[in-house]
């Protein structure tokens, strides 16, 4: 039966794999004989207490391997009585494995490899400095403040999967379509092609892939139903984004919003030319979807003791609602407006107010740019903006500076306002400072210099140099001195049971930064119910990411320039100004990467 | 100094002699590990019985250097030079082979200049292992003069070597699927220009080798392995071809021989003098095959990188200067292997080699030991144990 | 025998084959593979090198901004200068002479 057994083997393809056992072992080799074989070699594979030997053979061109698999401290027959050259490597294995083969013809007896009285062992333990097995996330993803997995969406755009790069966005960030249009992108300034100044548009390419998602309709579904009722309070991004990750995990989640659309500072805020109101609704309500929300417009909480009885937690995503005031005279004329008014005037009631020719806009934020650019698109020809430090410390990221630049807004620095003077046209009475020395927070504070006033004449001022948090006083949550409410490490406020996160609690921030915290408190909430929480960041070392093999062509290679609006077409319309990526630019931003999540 | 000795043979000793079951006094005379003809560390225990060699127990283990763990600590791809240092002479080839064995298992396709190239940059070291052989060999005979000039002429190949990649002798361009330096055309020009003019040299000692009687006497009828015992005692590479039956491993045409119309070169001799010829007809055959090589190298890219980890266990051999090379590759679908068993052709030779020593003289071992080429560091990183 | 004799002749005339080191330096082949050194102002601490070396030989400090390289580890096999992206380490002719200890040596951004 052996010699049919091994005839059948025979018949398989190139690399045949045979097995036996100790005691069958010695009626297989001779059968290998007479077929004319030629003797390789012995392999032995360690596993602890049992020990695999694997004997190979040639015949003609291709080679026969023979495993056997037995225990340490049983005895294996040798095979040197048919193949006698195989001595060599059964005296090795009899040393250095603690085997015993008996019959082997020429037997050193466990000298072959040590000498007779040797007093030291060649049976050491293998240690030795492990090479590093460095792996980090990737500069990009550490600066994120969502650890959104920027590394991996950019390869699957590159590999032409927009839809996969929208899924691994929504995994930490809940709203890719807008965060595309309006994020900081503090990724980006983490690039290590930053230092060539041609850091990987990875806003961009975040944009290009929620375009080509097809009605912004996510993979993930919904897990069973918890039983659990979860209220949340407050429409921007941060309470969308709790309520997106709260619905997956199976609770039911109800919404109040004040007015009657959701998207909080980014609906009121950022005006139509950077973010379209329509992509934001298309977004928030696929997002709802996905989860199961129900949402509630147009009611105003003002008391937390009815909410508490029905629901098993609330999270307050209330915002920053108030605006700082300049505390000089003359403040409340006519003609003198908050940004707030403004803007919620333009992209809310989508309203254009007559602000005359020229404007005075007095703050350096990313929301006195705004107001600015606003001004210049209702009409107005000469619009300044006075800030009281340097270029260097403007709160503004770069990128809207240069829009600003490029239509047509004047900066003047070091200057602060002094006393509005009423009438037609309105007199700003102002003077120039100087930067003295640091105050609390690093920045160089600015201080008059007596005997500089001047004065300029205007048509409407806007302000704005901050907002404020206020929220009402019933709600019975501990707050501290600015307003903003006092929260620990797990987002919970000095009420058991109600959560807080976002604006509301760590002063006006940016979008990115309320989603993480939308996200965490999900987390928090769900993890409080007994459940397991979502999942956090972590990196697997077995899945096999390639690095360019062109590296000498990478390195020299220059960024792709995003299309934008002509500069006469941008003033007389509110149409977005970036015109995004099509798929061929936005395969070649996306090539351009280094990799630096490589394994392999 | 008698030694008395009493070993249990069992089923007679390799060599067939009478000893069987029996102990009898013979002297034994121990050879190595440093003796000034030997050019490695190697033990052999001869018994003699007054001149005449009556036994051999050869015994390894001097130059160990526990390679086969180094390649499980490191990662898969760090160890093509980790694989290259097992032995200087062939170092191109461990590092080919390996590569090789690395993409069978992970399904990759090598680019066909690639395959060109590394052909090329084997016979390469071919040449050179040769020269450095010949030149050792002619100094165990005694013929130090020739020696010297081989050894002169043997540094061009390693010029050549330095112009290609900046090492003298560990050219470092295998990558895992394919090759990392390309030869382009003032490079391919230089190569055939040092090589004609090493050919010419090489050339002129043919009447030396094939003809001195000097040479003839000293090796002629030295250390027969007759023809019916020679494959089943393991020999490999030109010893077997030395005894007159056709095995070469580049017969089977990997990498880029099966374009290059290779016959492997045999002789009927089975004498260490005909080993020496096949050795020396084959360094005359490296030239051609270079030149073959570089006419017929198409145009193309020279790197196909992998594109998954490797998983499952494969079977790699080559062909070294020496003779047939053995690789035993296993993945587990990390970036560490699970094991890497390296078989040098020299832990091949020594059965017949102590077959080729029964029943000659003391002054002969120097030659007969010389004529199966012993490289004892490559054979030396032999299996370990993993104590936790 | 004989037929040595032409060569024998031949190299009685001819100067000598070998160059006397070290009182006269070898003229250097371009592209060989010498020692190494690194520009701090362009090194990012990436730690690819770290990761491609196959001797272990350099090991990166990403919060000092420091790398400390071991050149009697070191293999000369210019794995870490083709896969720095930013072109920090540059090799060198000159090869790494004898020493009477192994040091290692530090390299330090500047502040």
């Amino acid at each position: 039966m052996i010699f049919l057994a091994i005839q059948h083997y025979e018949i398989k393809s190139k690399l045949d794999d045979l097995k036996t056992t100790p005691s069958e072992i010695s009626l297989v080799i001779n059968e290998l004989k007479s077929q004319n074989v030629r003797f390789l070699t012995i392999t032995a594979l360690d596993q602890d207490e049992s020990i695999e030997l694997v004997y190979h053979f040639e015949k003609g061109i291709d080679v026969i391997n023979l495993h056997l698999k037995s225990l340490k401290k049983d005895v294996i027959p040798s095979i040197t009585s048919v193949f006698p050259a195989a001595f060599i490597a059964e005296n090795e294995l009899q040393d250095l494995f603690k085997l015993k083969i008996s019959g082997i013809n020429v037997d050193l007896g466990g000298k072959s490899i040590k000498v007779e009285d040797s007093p030291t062992t060649l049976l050491k333990p293998a240690v030795g400095p492990e090479p590093p097995i460095l792996r980090f996330y990737g500069r990009c993803r550490e600066e994120c403040p969502s650890m959104v997995n920027a590394p991996k969406y950019i390869r699957q755009i590159a590999q032409g999967d927009p839809i996969a790069a929208y899924n691994t966005v929504l995994e930490n960030a809940a709203l890719p379509a807008c965060l595309g249009r309006v994020c900081f992108a503090p990724c980006q300034e983490g690039c290590r092609q930053e230092k060539n100044d041609e850091p990987i548009q990875i806003r961009l390419l975040k944009r290009y892939a929620a375009d080509n998602t097809p009605a912004l309709k996510s993979k993930f579904k919904r897990s069973k139903s918890s039983g659990k009722k979860i209220a949340i309070v407050g429409g921007g991004p941060s309470g969308v984004a709790c309520a997106f990750y709260l619905g997956l995990m199976g609770h039911n989640v109800t919404l109040y919003e004040k007015t009657s659309k959701c998207g909080g500072a980014m609906l009121w805020g950022i005006p139509k030319y950077r973010l379209p109101k329509d992509i934001l609704e298309l977004e928030v309500q696929a997002r709802f979807k996905d989860a199961g929300v129900t949402f509630k417009p147009n009611s105003d909480i003002t008391d937390l003791k009815p909410l508490q009885k029905e629901y098993d937690a609330i999270y307050l995503a209330l915002g920053a609602s108030g605006s700082s005031k300049l505390m000089i005279e003359g403040e409340n004329s006519e003609g003198v407006y908050d940004f707030r008014d403004v803007l919620r005037m333009v992209n809310v009631e989508d309203k254009t107010p007559n602000l005359g020719k020229s404007v005075a806009v007095i703050g350096g934020g990313n929301s006195s740019i705004d107001a600015a650019r606003v001004a210049r698109r209702l009409g107005a020809d000469k619009v300044t903006m006075y800030y009281r430090r340097t270029e260097k410390e403007m709160p503004a990221s770069p990128l809207e500076i240069h829009g600003a630049i490029a239509e047509g807004v004047n900066f003047e620095y070091l200057v602060g306002p002094l006393k509005i003077n009423s009438g037609k046209p309105l007199k700003l009475m102002l003077q120039d400072m100087k930067l003295g020395e640091p105050d609390a927070s690093g920045r160089r504070r600015p201080e008059p210099i007596p005997g500089s006033e001047f004065t300029v004449e205007v048509d409407s001022i806007i302000t704005a140099i901050g907002q404020t948090v206020g929220i009402p006083s019933d709600f019975g949550v501990q707050v501290t001195r600015y307003g903003t409410i006092v929260v620990n490490d797990n987002y919970e406020t000095s009420i058991k049971g109600v959560y807080a996160g976002g604006d509301v609690v760590f002063g006006p921030k940016s979008v990115i930064e309320a989603l993480r915290d939308g996200k965490k408190v999900a987390s928090v909430i769900d993890k409080s119910f007994n459940g397991k929480g979502w999942p956090e960041p972590s990196i697997d070392m077995t899945e096999f990411v390639a690095r360019p093999s062109n590296l000498d062509e990478i390195k020299t290679q220059e960024k792709v320039e995003c299309r934008e609006l002509s500069l006469e077409a941008r003033i007389l319309s509110f149409d977005e100004v970036e015109l995004g990526f099509n798929v061929d630019e936005a395969l070649r931003e996306a090539n351009r990467c280094w990799r630096c999540d490589w394994n392999e | 100094m008698k030694h008395f000795v009493k070993l249990t043979v069992v089923g007679g000793a390799i060599g067939m002699s009478e000893i069987s079951n029996k102990t009898k006094k013979y002297s034994v005379l121990p050879f190595g590990p440093q003796h000034p003809v030997l050019p490695e560390p190697v033990h052999l225990k001869f018994l003699v019985d007054e001149e005449k060699i009556v036994d051999v127990l050869p015994n390894l283990g001097y130059v160990h250097r526990g390679i086969e763990r180094g390649c499980e600590l490191n990662d898969y791809k760090r160890n093509i030079y980790l694989t290259e240092r097992v032995c200087g002479i062939c170092n191109f080839i461990h590092g080919a082979t390996y590569s090789a064995g690395i993409e069978k298992i992970t399904d990759t396709e090598v680019p066909i200049r690639a395959k060109y190239l590394r052909s090329i940059w084997s016979e390469l070291q071919r040449l050179q292992s040769h020269l450095l052989w010949l030149g050792l060999f002619a100094d165990a005979i005694g013929f130090e003069s020739l020696f010297m000039q081989i050894w002169r002429d043997r540094e061009m190949v390693l010029s050549l070597n330095e112009k290609t990649n900046g090492h003298r002798i560990h050219l470092e361009t295998n990558l895992i699927g394919g090759a990392r330096k390309d030869i382009d055309e003032s490079l391919a020009k230089v190569y055939k220009e040092d090589l004609s003019v090493l050919r010419k040299k090489v050339e002129a000692l043919t009447p030396v080798f094939h003809k001195d009687p000097g040479i003839k006497q000293k090796c002629e009828g030295k250390g027969i392995l007759p023809k019916s015992k020679a494959r089943f005692l393991g020999a490999v590479g030109p010893v077997i071809r030395g005894s007159g039956l056709k095995e070469d491993i580049r017969m089977t045409g990997y990498e880029a021989y099966g374009q290059l119309d290779f016959e492997p070169i045999v002789y009927n001799g089975e004498d260490a003098y005909s080993r020496m010829l096949v050795r020396f007809d084959e360094t005359l055959q490296a030239f051609d095959l270079i030149d073959k090589a570089l006419k017929q190298m198409p145009e193309g890219p020279i790197l196909n990188k992998n594109t998954k980890f490797p998983e499952g266990s494969t079977v790699v051999r080559s062909e070294q200067p020496r003779g047939e090379l053995f690789y035993y590759l296993e993945g587990n679908g990390t970036n560490k292997l699970d094991r890497c068993k390296i078989r040098t052709p020299t832990a091949a030779n020594i059965p017949p080699l102590v077959n080729m020593l029964i029943g000659y003289e003391v002054p002969d071992i120097p030659t007969i030991v010389h004529s199966i080429d012993p490289c004892i560091s490559c054979t030396e990183r032999i299996v370990y144990l993993k104590e936790k | 025998m004989p037929k040595m004799l032409k060569e024998v002749l031949k190299n009685l005339i001819s100067p000598p084959a070998t160059v006397n080191y070290p009182f006269v330096k070898p003229t250097p082949v371009p592209g060989t593979r010498g020692a190494l050194t690194w520009d701090m102002s362009k090194c990012d601490q990436c730690q690819d090198c770290e990761r491609v070396c196959p001797s272990v030989a350099i090991k990166v400090y990403p919060e000092e901004k420091k790398v400390e390289y071991q050149p009697f580890k070191c293999l000369f096999c210019y794995l870490c200068i083709d896969n720095c992206m930013q072109n920090a380490i540059v090799g060198s002719d000159n090869f790494k002479t004898a020493d009477y200890e192994k040091k290692t040596e530090v390299y330090e951004t500047k502040q």
